[in-house]
This record gives C-alpha cells, structure tokens and sequence, in this order.
C-alpha cells in the first residue's frame, strides 16, 4: 500500500470503538455473539472479573446499547441474563475487523522492516 | 481459563478467538442427539420388517391403512374364484399400521425434543443456545430432505407423488441423515456431519436400488434376513450411535484433559 492510500483511507486505529476495546467488555461482546443469553455467572467464571468489575462492565455496555440485561428467578436462585442487541453485533464486527486489519498493518510492516 | 489480557492486537484478537471457541464448546452437545436418534433407529429394527420398505424389499405402505382397516371389519377375499376366502389374512395389520405411525411420528418429535434439550442445558450451563440456529437448522434439513428426493426422482426418472415420499419411507429417514448432516454444520463438528452424510448416503444407495436387487453386493440375492429391512434399520442405525460413542468418548476425554492442574 502507497503512502498515499495510507492517507486518503482511515487508518483502522481510528475504527476501534473505545466502549467495546475494553478488554472485559470486548470479551462480554465476544460470548454474548455465540448464544441468545448468557448469564452473569458464566461471564464472570470466563472473564475472570469479580462481581462488581462485571457489573460496571455490562452497565456501560447497557448505556450505549450494546447488550440488555435482565434478571430473573431459576427456581429461588436470582439469575442475570445478558443479550446482545444487534446494534452490538454491529459494533462488535466492526471492532474485530479493526483489529485484524491492524494487525495485517503491523505484520506487514514489520515483513518489510526485516527485509530492508 | 481463557482471559483477555491486555497486550497488543495479536494478543487480543487470539484471546478473543480462544473465548469465543470456549462458549462454542460450552454450546456443543452433539452426543446426545448422534446417541439419542441412533437408540430411536435401533427401536426401529423390530418394526422394520413389517413396516418400512427400503425400497428394493417390503410391501407398498399405502398397504398398512388400508390392510388395517380389512382386519377391523373382518374383511375376507377369496382368491380364486370359487376358493374359500383366508380368515387370518389381514391378522396383525392394525399393529403393523400403528407401529409404523407411530415411529413415523416420533421423529420429528424428537427433534424438537432435542431443540428444548438444547435450550434447557444451556439455561442451566449460563451459556442459552441461538433459538435462530435451531430455526435455521429446521428449515435448512426440510431443504435438504427436499433436495435429495428431488434429486431421486430426477436420478430415477420417477414421477413425483406423495407415494415416493411416503412409499419408501425417505422421509423422515431421510430428516435423520440430513438433521445429523445440519447440526454437524452448526457446531461445527466434521464427525457429526460425516455421519449425517454417511446416513443419507447409505440411505439413497438403499432406495435407488431396483427391485429385488441385492443392496450389498457382497451378500446372496436371496431374499434372505441380509436383505431384509432390519439389517437395512441396523446399519443405519449404526450410524449414529458410533458416532455418538466417538463424540462421547472425545468429550470425556476433553473434560478428564481441562480438569488436569498443571502446577
């Protein structure tokens, strides 16, 4: 790619949507993509994230419209479902496309430094 | 455990990846269903040769409801004319008819059954499946069940009617093979999806072949129990349920390997 290109097309740094980049909310995206809802529990045992970090987390990805949480009863266990909306989906494609693209960037970047 | 730590795109995007992989594993539970319509296929076998016609054997199943209906009212043909008419002759007809129907029905049941299975293991994992998936799966197995006995006729150069489909029994033996072939595709499991192949596979190979044939070449053309409809319902179901045991087993062996602490 041209410098030229590089200038007139948006560097893909400039697409990373900082409420999805956190790495704790990326990965409540990433879980919530797979399955129509995921419970609060089971974020917290693949996140490794404590109650109260988890809960912050998905309080901003509620705010933006990302995910909706709902809580409800299995049996007289109180249970914490979170589903991503589609505008989620969309945020978080568009994030992971970022990403790879970068990285394309970095790698190809760092094929022609070895070279020279 | 698989976290997302803070590193550079690489990192996140493979951490990402490796999350994602673990609520599909969480998600998959291909074992259950290989192993459950493998035990309804084998349930099948006892039935098999009085009720389903694999096309190169058995007797046309228009025959049941109609037979059936001869036994209630004590219907008597004489065969000849003068001859005496045979008493016992449609005896058992409304079992055979019942048994058929029946197993005809369980079927599709018990996909849905698998669906609401699905659903509920997932609600008690954290992790509750696409209902989309499901949906998807359904009406891409009713495609795929139509395309391959649209494929029949046009192969055979048969005329399409209701007795193809119902005659042969293709199709809700057919909704096995193809069903396993889907849900294989939507958990991305080659083994399940082999195994739905394999099942249609075997299952046309068993319909496209001419009467009275053998429909293994190996075997004696007569029409002895090796060509019958039961070892036909045993070999397919044997489809499944190996493949069930192999998904089984690497499961087992998944979770023995997760449970392992390394120090």
């Amino acid at each position: 790619m041209s410098v030229a290109d590089e200038t007139e097309e948006q560097h893909p740094t400039l697409s990373l949507d900082d409420t999805v980049h956190q790495r704790v909310r990326l990965g409540i995206l990433t879980i919530a993509r797979e399955a129509d809802q995921v419970d609060f529990g089971f974020l917290k045992e693949q996140l490794g994230a404590t109650d109260g970090n988890l809960s912050r987390h998905l309080k901003v990805l509620e705010d933006s419209g990302l995910v909706t949480v709902t809580k409800g009863y299995a049996g007289r266990r109180p249970r914490t479902w979170v589903a991503m909306t589609p505008r989620g989906a969309e945020a978080l494609d568009r994030e992971l496309r970022a990403l790879r693209e970068l990285v394309r960037r970095l790698d190809a970047a760092a094929a022609s430094g070895r070279q020279e | 455990m698989t976290t997302l730590q803070q590193g550079g795109p690489a990192e996140l995007l493979a951490a990402t990846n490796g999350l994602r992989a673990r609520a599909r594993s969480r998600l998959s539970g291909a074992g259950v269903p290989l192993l459950g319509l493998g035990l309804l296929a084998l349930a099948a076998i006892p039935v098999a040769g009085q009720a389903f016609n694999f096309g190169a054997n058995g007797r046309d199943i228009t025959s049941y409801p109609a037979f059936a209906y001869a036994q209630l009212t004590g219907l008597c043909v004489p065969h000849a004319p003068g001859a005496a008419c045979e008493k016992d002759e449609f005896a058992g007809a409304v079992l055979r008819c019942l048994a058929w129907g029946v197993w005809f029905a369980l079927l599709p049941l018990a996909w849905f059954a698998l669906a609401r299975w699905y659903r509920r293991r997932g609600e008690a994992r954290g992790i509750v499946p696409r209902r989309t998936t499901w949906l998807g799966a359904t009406a891409g197995v009713g495609a795929l069940a139509a395309a391959v006995v649209l494929a029949r006729v046009l192969v055979d150069s048969r005329r399409f009617d209701l007795g193809l489909l119902v005659n042969t029994y293709a199709s809700p033996w057919y909704v096995l093979g193809v069903g396993l072939f889907v849900l294989g595709l939507a958990e991305r499991s080659p083994l399940v999806a082999g195994a739905g192949l394999l099942h249609t596979a075997l299952l046309s190979a068993y319909l496209s072949a001419p009467w009275e044939s053998g429909w293994l070449p190996w075997l004696d053309r007569s029409d002895g129990w090796t060509d019958r409809p039961e070892l036909k319902a045993l070999l397919l179901a044997a489809i499944p349920l190996a493949a069930g045991l192999a998904q089984w087993t690497a499961g087992r062996r998944r979770t023995a390997a997760s449970r392992t602490v390394t120090p």
